[in-house]
């Protein structure tokens, strides 16, 4: 539910950087959101089409890359995808998290000329 | 035409929690986020430790609520400072609100702020407040497999208390289990109190763990 502060906060950076860019209209938002970010992409949808009513980000598309996240294993030094309990699907030892899963971001804005 | 933007959509919020920090710096508060689940036990942790330390420290405490003032009311007896804030459904604090708050409170210098947020596993994970601490309250009877479920809340935790521990063989809570979540998911060293607030088990070394903590940060 938290989605509602952070698509506000989403929409206050793209109105920011569109400050002094012309165009005709905003087509599309890309934003990453990673699988640990705790962000539910169909909230976020649901937000930016209320919130973005009567701004210059009306009509545009919110196109979200989803990122897995990953999980170390120290003993293979490999990189594996979340298990059920984190543990290495090789060797079984216990994984640690790593920072892939938990990106957030936007990483660009798309407009018509 | 398209701009890259590359921009963290939370960095307002972390802009007002850095602000929190340099005041709290300067004003030598101690602040401390206390997350969980509904019903964890965050408010009796904050009760404990106000009975416990409240002659030795200045204490004052945010209720972050969605819509009651119960918590608020039950604290106030204590005869320490405390506002409420009620959120209107909001799952998590943000640090805009408890900048209001602590101006409201207007905390002496020597202060220990116990922030009280949104009970829930997910959203207060995200949202810097400017805190010195943060504490996860995980009760027993949520069951062994939180870590697992929730790891960024885990992740990002201080002292994880783990409360209700009198019900633990009552309802075959897998201490190992969970203990083996919270090892893969800390990266540094994990402060764990097993403890009940009704029985008192294991509060003695929780109270202990935040006096020298403390004692230690209002000496420097």
């Amino acid at each position: 539910m938290h989605e509602y502060f952070v698509t506000q906060q989403l929409v206050k950076i793209a109105e920011d950087e569109l400050k002094d860019v012309s165009f005709k209209r905003v087509t599309r938002i890309k934003v990453v959101v990673g699988e640990l970010s705790g962000i539910i992409d169909e909230s976020l949808k649901f937000y930016f089409d209320i919130l973005t009513k009567g701004t210059i980000l009306e009509g545009a598309q919110l196109k979200i890359i989803p990122k897995k996240a990953l999980l170390y294993c120290q003993k293979c030094s490999e990189y594996f995808e979340r298990t059920k309990d984190f543990t290495c699907p090789k060797c079984l030892s216990l994984g640690k998290l790593t920072e892939h899963g938990k990106e957030f971001y936007i990483e660009s804005i798309e407009v018509d000329d | 035409m398209e701009i890259k933007v590359i921009k963290n959509i939370l960095e307002r919020n972390q802009n007002a929690a850095d602000n929190i920090r340099s005041l709290a710096d300067e004003n030598k508060w101690y602040i401390v986020n206390v997350m969980g689940s509904p019903g964890a036990g965050k408010t009796s942790f904050i009760k404990c430790m106000i009975e416990n330390l409240k002659d030795v420290f200045n204490i004052a405490v945010i209720e972050g609520d969605v819509a009651s003032t119960i918590d608020a009311q039950a604290i106030a007896s204590y005869g320490v400072k405390v506002l409420q804030i009620n959120t209107g459904g909001a799952c998590h604090l943000v640090a805009d609100s408890v900048a209001e708050a602590i101006d409201t409170l207007k905390p002496m210098p020597k202060t220990v702020i116990f922030v009280e947020n949104i009970g829930n596993l997910i959203c207060p994970s995200s949202f810097d407040l400017g805190e010195n601490l943060r504490v996860v309250v995980s009760s027993a009877a949520e069951g062994d497999d939180k870590p697992y479920k929730y790891p960024m809340m885990f992740e990002k935790a201080d002292v994880v208390v783990l409360s209700k521990i009198d019900i633990v063989d009552a309802i075959g809570f897998d201490m190992q289990r969970y203990k083996k979540g919270l090892e893969a998911i800390k990266e540094k060293d994990l402060k764990l109190f097993e403890v009940s607030f009704r029985t008192k088990e294991g509060v003695g070394s929780l109270i202990n763990y935040f006096y020298t903590l403390l004692d230690s940060y209002f000496k420097k």
